[in-house]
């Protein structure tokens, strides 16, 4: 699921940046990163008469003081996928441009980027041109606009313009796991065109507040039950196995395993008992170590792609049978590492 | 009358009173996965106690949790743990990486390693951040 990583709400265009053959052929937003890896973004455009050639999405890293003169630095990060310009509508909508494959880059949280909008292959005289939306009487975001010129970027309007855009990011944290396993019985026969403006849903998310809690003012997951813009553990299964260390004869560690089948690591957890005799003592959380009057005691375990190796051991001089009672949660969260 | 969202699992009663009967309920707060993120970390030859330092970026001291895989092993170990090598009844757990600890504040996560090996180690660290402290 797609969620938002900064915005600047196209209700507040009432002026516009012009993109012609020529002339305006780089303009850009900065932006607040939110940590998510990026999916889309947004601007609000048209065509007036009739541009042609081609135009995309560009990520910048971000270079001077935020929203006081920033101006995009270094080579491109990250490019969407272009849209003809002729293809653009002669109101203003929602265009989304997409970011596919290596362009789908990390957006650190708390790092300031660039969002250009590069028209340097639009064609078409002076009146034919791409209007992208823009705020020039009441500019409230937090960043700036900046515009490349005799071959450098430069900030304009810095106090008094802001460019109408959204850019989303996937939930990098936790994606579904759990493909459906039923077939379409209704599969899609037709054809996708060439890329096209288009207009994507409107963003939803579920979210159930704490009590008190207002959801359509709050955005601080602290504030929330739950959240869809959240990933969660998926819990998968839970495990239990007695591991049994047998130090009447002369044994002092011991190993078992537990079988998940997954095909992946999972994110996991282990709480484990240890105790001489009849089931006694409380679970702790594992790899754990203790101590008793004159034995030191440890249980660990190491995660693998089907199974889970569970060890305990005791060191010191003990001639019982020692019992390490373990209880594994999994979830079907693949650590991806 | 306070009215509440649930999920029961399959066979139990929405009207439960009893958590575990549910795969959600409202008046029970989920971990959320604020930050989900992987750090590539080289480990000196033959040291102890090396830690790692990774800004978090939140704006509060998250809750941190942090699963270990060294390069080219199959197999991934947690903190307070070491990687497990090899095992014997009578010769106990043995390897050379120890995960010692993960800790977080207000800015950065640590991540704290031994390795006693005499040649350094890749690790690859998953971790999480699950809301606030």
């Amino acid at each position: 699921m797609a969620i938002l990583i900064d915005s600047y709400s196209e209700t507040n265009q009432d002026d516009n940046y012009s993109f012609y053959a020529g002339s305006n052929t780089q303009i850009g937003q900065s932006l607040n990163g939110t940590g998510r890896t990026l999916d889309y973004a947004q601007l609000y455009l048209k065509k007036v008469n009739s541009p042609t050639g081609t135009i995309k999405v560009e990520i910048y890293a971000h270079s001077g003081t935020y929203g006081a003169g920033g101006i995009p630095t270094g080579a491109v990060l990250a490019t969407s996928g272009t849209i003809n310009s002729a293809d653009l509508t002669t109101s203003y909508a929602l265009v989304m441009f997409t970011f596919t494959g290596a362009n789908k880059i990390s957006i650190d949280n708390g790092t300031k980027y660039f969002l250009v909008l590069n028209g340097v292959s639009i064609t078409g005289g002076g009146s034919d041109y791409v209007a992208m939306g823009r705020d020039s009487s009441s500019a409230s975001h937090g960043g700036n606009v900046a515009s490349y010129f005799s071959s450098t970027w430069n900030a304009i309007h810095v106090s008094t313009s802001d460019i109408c855009f959204y850019i989303y990011g996937d939930v990098g944290a936790s994606p579904s796991l759990s493909p459906s396993l039923s077939p379409s019985i209704t599969p899609s026969s037709s054809i996708s065109s060439s890329p096209s403006p288009s207009i994507p849903p409107p963003m939803m998310v579920l979210r159930v507040a704490k009590s008190g809690i207002n959801v359509l003012t709050n955005s601080d997951p602290e504030k929330f039950i739950f959240s869809s813009e959240y990933g969660t553990l998926k819990y998968f299964d839970k495990q239990t196995k007695l591991l049994q260390v047998d130090g009447t004869i002369g044994n002092w560690s011991g190993k078992a395993t537990i079988t998940h089948n997954l095909g992946y690591y999972p994110y996991v957890e282990v709480y484990v008992r240890v105790y001489i005799g009849a089931p006694s003592g409380n679970y702790e959380y594992c790899p754990f170590a203790g101590a008793g009057a004159s034995v030191l005691y440890n249980a660990s375990y190491v995660i693998k792609a089907n199974t889970i190796d569970l060890y305990g051991e005791f060191i010191g001089v003990s001639s019982s049978v020692w019992n390490f009672d373990f209880i594994i949660f999994i979830y079907k969260n693949d650590l991806g590492i | 009358m306070t009215q509440v969202v649930a999920i029961a699992k399959i066979g139990a009663s929405a009207l439960s009173t009893d958590p575990n009967d549910f795969i959600f309920h409202s008046s029970y707060n989920t971990f959320k996965i604020i930050v989900e993120e992987t750090k590539s970390i080289t480990l000196a030859a033959s040291t102890n106690n090396q830690s790692f330092t990774q800004a978090h970026g939140l704006t509060f001291i998250p809750l941190v949790d942090a699963f270990a895989k060294r390069s080219g092993v199959s197999r991934v170990f947690r903190p307070n743990g070491i990687d497990v090598e090899a095992w014997g009844p009578k010769a106990g757990m043995i390897g050379d990486i120890t995960f010692n600890y993960i800790s977080s504040n207000a800015t950065n996560i640590t991540f704290n390693f031994n390795n006693v090996k005499v040649t350094t180690v890749d690790v690859s660290i998953r971790y999480f951040c699950l809301e606030k402290i």
